[in-house]
């Protein structure tokens, strides 16, 4: 009888146990971060600084940043302090096939021309999917003294059911 | 063929026919109903040992119909803290077809077979017909084309399987001293009234399956005190180690209950998200205090709310009185940017209070295991 006792008392406590881990809420992500970074190099030589994002599309003009004040459900902006890199959040997507693209406007101050290739590109969870226009081998040339945009496109594969997070990078190289 | 043979074959075959029926989907019920009852009769014509029930049988069928009839009436009266909500069973003629005959069927045949098998007091297919009832109550409720979200495999372990296992337990106890009449009268009540009032309530999941697990146990306590007189316990013979276990352990409980299911003054988030890494990482637990008017968010607080359908926990960066509102401007301690928008009072769940490090990580398992399978 005693034995009866201590094996239904286990049960319950396992039971309870069960119940707290997996009915426990478990808190959402509100926004998806993204960021896109430049590395362009002659011959071997660094020019950092000849290429460099400067402007992202809003609405097919210039600006200098996308805020939450735009109402797009998502904001963009290059970095004050090093503008080889671009950040983005993505706050819009809820459902699979939803799909958000931004674009980026990307300089060559350099003398001569350069070649945007895609070096890498990639996220920390399946349910998103980071295309841009240099996937697949696809290169932009910026003539020199000129820009060209770079179009970056997440989309959700399925319902997020549970919690996700994603950081993800887009690596493109610049060369001459 | 010996009456002991006859009844473990019986009894194997029906475990692995209801097995089988586990597997359709909304005829599960139907089939699982033509299974028990042909069970029943075959163990009416061939097994011809009974047992003798307590006489007291009728009075214990009544006491447990009532108990029965007053959990339903806590139940709705329950529903006026947590909401109602329509159900959706259809017409009334398809739920009578679907659900009301075969789950009478399934309750007052696998009762009969129940209380067949415990009077010939053969251990191994008391065994196998406990298991066979457990999963024919599963299958009144859910079949497996039912598993298809994480959210939907944990009401069926939690609402379905768990209860299944106690209450079992106690419609075997019952079965052997009193017969298969008060299990019927039982059963019928607790699991007849969602198809009969068309309105369910509120009650989360999680509390309300807290609940089938304890009830059983309680009306074992109760019946086995009204009518066990022998087994009547004073106070006095329980160890004090005993008694103090057993608080510890009821106050863990509840204490689990209650914060996993979020309605009470405190509740509980698993951070499954790396954006507030450094102060909440992932896999911690956030311990919430539920926010009413008379609170205050401060700039720097960490706060729950609400943003579309998700729910979000976030650092209140800055705060802003326009027209009349207050407006919370938030953001994620890792995130480069300050979150999209801005929150208002109503949007607001609770303040962040306490976090139990690591403590979230089985959850976040659990649902990855689950996910991956389904």
């Amino acid at each position: 009888m005693k034995n009866r006792k201590v094996i239904v008392t286990a049960f319950l406590l396992v039971a309870v146990m069960l119940l707290g881990v997996g009915y426990a809420a478990v808190s959402d992500t509100l926004d998806i971060q993204g960021t896109a970074d430049i590395t362009a190099t002659d011959a071997g030589e660094v020019l950092n600084e000849d290429v460099y994002f400067y402007k992202v599309m809003k609405d097919s003009v210039e600006v200098d940043a996308i805020t939450a004040a735009d109402n797009l459900g998502y904001t963009a902006h290059i970095n004050s302090q090093d503008n080889d890199m671009a950040h983005f959040t993505i706050s819009c997507l809820e459902k699979a096939g939803d799909s958000v693209t931004i674009v980026y406007v990307v300089r060559n101050d350099s003398t001569n021309d350069v070649t945007l290739a895609l070096k890498n590109s990639s996220s920390t969870e399946p349910i998103f999917t980071v295309e841009t226009e240099l996937d697949n081998g696809a290169t932009k040339i910026i003539p020199a003294g000129s820009s060209t945009t770079v179009a970056v496109t997440v989309s959700l594969n399925s319902d997020p059911t549970d919690a996700v997070t994603s950081a993800f990078t887009v690596g493109i190289t610049a060369t001459n | 063929m010996s009456q002991k043979k006859i009844l473990r074959i019986i009894s194997l075959s029906t475990l692995a026919v209801l097995l089988i029926s586990f597997l359709f989907d909304n005829t599960g019920r139907i089939v699982a109903a033509v299974i028990m009852a042909a069970v029943c009769a075959l163990m009416v014509f061939l097994i011809k040992k009974r047992g003798i029930p307590n006489y007291m049988y009728s009075e214990v069928a009544m006491v447990v119909a009532v108990i029965a009839a007053v959990y339903v009436m806590l139940y709705y009266v329950m529903g006026i803290g947590f909401g109602f909500v329509k159900s959706n069973y259809g017409e009334a003629m398809k739920v009578i077809l679907q659900y009301i005959l075969p789950v009478s069927a399934i309750i007052v045949c696998s009762e009969v077979v129940r209380t067949i098998v415990r009077a010939q007091e053969d251990r191994f297919a008391g065994v196998i017909t406990y298991v066979s009832c457990v999963i024919a109550e599963v299958i009144i409720h859910y079949t497996l084309s039912d598993i298809f979200t994480f959210r939907r495999f944990m009401d069926i372990i939690a609402l379905a399987f768990l209860p299944a296992v106690l209450s079992n337990l106690l419609y075997h106890y019952l079965a052997k001293r009193y017969g298969s009449l008060p299990n019927i009268a039982y059963r019928l009540i607790i699991t007849l009234y969602p198809y009969v009032i068309p309105y369910n309530t509120g009650i989360p999941h999680s509390l309300l399956s807290f609940i089938n697990l304890i009830l059983p146990l309680l009306v074992y306590l109760f019946i086995d005190y009204l009518y066990e007189k022998k087994k009547r316990y004073a106070l006095a013979r329980f160890s004090k180690l005993g008694v103090a276990l057993t608080t510890v352990i009821v106050i863990m409980m509840t204490s689990i209950i209650m914060l996993v299911s979020n309605v009470f003054q405190f509740g509980a988030y698993v951070i499954a998200t790396e954006s507030m890494t450094g102060e909440l990482n992932k896999g911690d637990i956030a311990i919430y205090e539920r926010y009413d008017d008379d609170d205050t968010v401060q700039k720097g607080d960490i706060i729950v709310f609400k943003s579309g359908n998700k729910n979000v926990i976030h650092r209140v960066v800055d705060i802003a009185h326009i027209n009349g509102e207050t407006r919370y401007f938030t953001k994620g301690d890792a995130n480069e940017d300050l979150d999209v928008g801005y929150i208002t009072e109503s949007d607001i769940e609770g303040i962040v209070e306490l976090k139990l490090p690591y403590f979230g990580y089985p959850t976040l398992w659990l649902r990855e295991l689950v996910n991956e399978i389904l």
